[in-house]
């Protein structure tokens, strides 16, 4: 492609007065010292410039190469970081546990407490909003949890677990139409079941008092040891009030000492003696002969 | 002829240069520069190649002869050389005048003649005050200077025109 005679024609020109200003310009620094400092500065000046902007764009360039180290660097920290967190959790998990298992006993006293092996985990998933409430826990069968192990925490019961998974377990949560204790109120050692009946989060009901049995406002609901999930005596609630029901049983209004809206760790119970009581109490007695 | 008239006008600008380099100091800051006038009134007709070449020629000569820092006339000369002709042909042609002929600018009507002075002296003193101060001053002192030398030497040059080159032309 030939250029515009213009164009060609400006060009040379502009090539002529380059070379005869050149020539000038290396007569200056050649003659005279200070011309040629400050020529030379003037020029190193513009290197400078120059060498700035072309590294300016040799990184944009570069952009893509850095991007890649910064994601293996992201990814390489993030291993790191999660292996930290595990290692933290696991020490959290260990010094939990003992805090949690000692608030127990002391609840509880020890007496209650010695079949039972405690393993602390961590709710993953806490539903609060249906009749048919559940939780999810991080601990499985690696972990040797097994199904109808009690869970709860120092302030309560929290449910019974009812699936295991190899790493999680589904755990029915007391806030469970289908889910119920044995309880006691107050010194008293007539059990009765205490279950929610939907509504608040915060209470439940205790059923099938005895009429004669004495309750006041403000009498504390223990567990009652009478089922192989739970040991015996520990706190649940407190009564706010009672009313008899169908004439026969007292029912008590119990406020759960238990906050299922902030759960956050659990204490699955196992009673190392459940096999040996199961296995009595499948024995039939034998039917009288005729 | 008007080759030989060029010439000897040449020959007595380039003597009154080195006279004004050599005698006359009025002011450490003043240079007068007369030898940018040949460059000026040589004819739009010569290329801008040759008005460059010759303004190259011009200066490196009265560098040479003269004690200043050489290459530094030729440079600004060459400068007024390469831009000459941008500035005056669309002047010539405003008033309708053809690239031929000699030095018709001599005939210019005297604030024509003046702005096309003041242009091209300006583009012959900014480079030479800065490669002359070469940082020896802030920029404020460099414009004084630059202003001053444009207006001493349009003044000089508009008379030396008037007076004699349009005469002996």
């Amino acid at each position: 492609m030939r250029l515009p005679p213009l164009i060609y024609n400006s060009i040379g020109k502009f090539l002529v007065f380059a070379i005869l200003e050149t020539v000038c310009i290396l007569l200056i620094i050649n003659s005279s010292i200070v011309q040629k400092y400050r020529i030379m500065e003037g020029v190193r000046s513009f290197q400078s410039f120059f060498w700035e902007k072309s590294t300016e764009v040799k990184k944009y360039t570069s952009l893509y190469d850095s991007n890649r180290q910064l994601e293996e660097e992201n990814t390489r920290l993030l291993k790191q970081n999660l292996l930290f967190r595990n290692y933290i959790v696991r020490t959290m998990g260990e010094s939990k546990l003992e805090e949690l298992s000692g608030q127990l006993k002391e609840n509880a006293g020890d007496s209650s407490l010695t079949s039972y092996s405690f393993t602390l985990a961590k709710v993953v998933k806490n539903t609060l909003n249906s009749t048919h409430n559940y939780l999810i826990i991080d601990k499985g069968k690696r972990d040797g949890i097994t199904e109808d192990l009690g869970v709860m925490t120092p302030s309560g019961v929290v449910g019974i677990v009812r699936g295991v998974g190899e790493r999680f377990s589904y755990v029915h949560s007391f806030l469970n139409l289908r889910q119920s204790i044995s309880a006691k109120i107050g010194n008293t050692e007539s059990p009765g079941t205490l279950r929610w009946e939907g509504g608040s989060i915060y209470k439940a009901y205790l059923n099938e008092i005895p009429l004669n049995t004495e309750v006041s406002k403000g009498d504390t609901v223990y567990t009652s040891g009478n089922s192989s999930f739970f040991p015996s005596d520990i706190p649940v609630g407190k009564a706010i009030s009672f009313s008899i029901d169908n004439g026969a049983h007292k029912k008590v209004e119990v406020e759960l000492l238990q906050d299922f809206s902030n759960l956050d760790y659990v204490i699955v119970l196992r009673n190392e003696d459940k096999r040996e009581i199961d296995s009595l109490s499948a024995i039939q007695p034998p039917e009288p002969k005729k | 002829m008007a080759w030989l008239k060029y010439i000897f006008g040449f020959i007595v600008i380039l003597a009154l240069q080195l006279l004004c380099c050599e005698f006359i100091n009025l002011w450490p800051i003043l240079y007068i520069a007369i030898i940018p006038i040949m460059v000026i009134l040589l004819p739009s007709s010569v290329s801008t190649y040759a008005i460059m070449l010759c303004g190259f020629a011009i200066g490196l000569l009265t560098d040479a002869l003269s004690d200043g820092v050489l290459g530094l006339n030729a440079a600004c000369c060459t400068l007024v050389g390469a831009c000459k002709n941008m500035i005056t042909r669309p002047m010539r042609k405003y008033e309708g005048l053809s690239d031929e002929g000699g030095a018709e600018s001599v005939e210019w009507r005297s604030g024509k003649l003046i702005a096309l002075l003041a242009i091209c002296y300006l583009l012959f003193f900014v480079p030479y005050v800065l490669i002359d101060g070469a940082g020896a001053a802030g920029v404020w002192y460099l414009v004084a200077r630059i202003a001053l030398n444009v207006v001493v030497n349009v003044i000089i040059a508009f008379l030396l025109v008037r007076l004699w080159i349009k005469r002996f032309f």
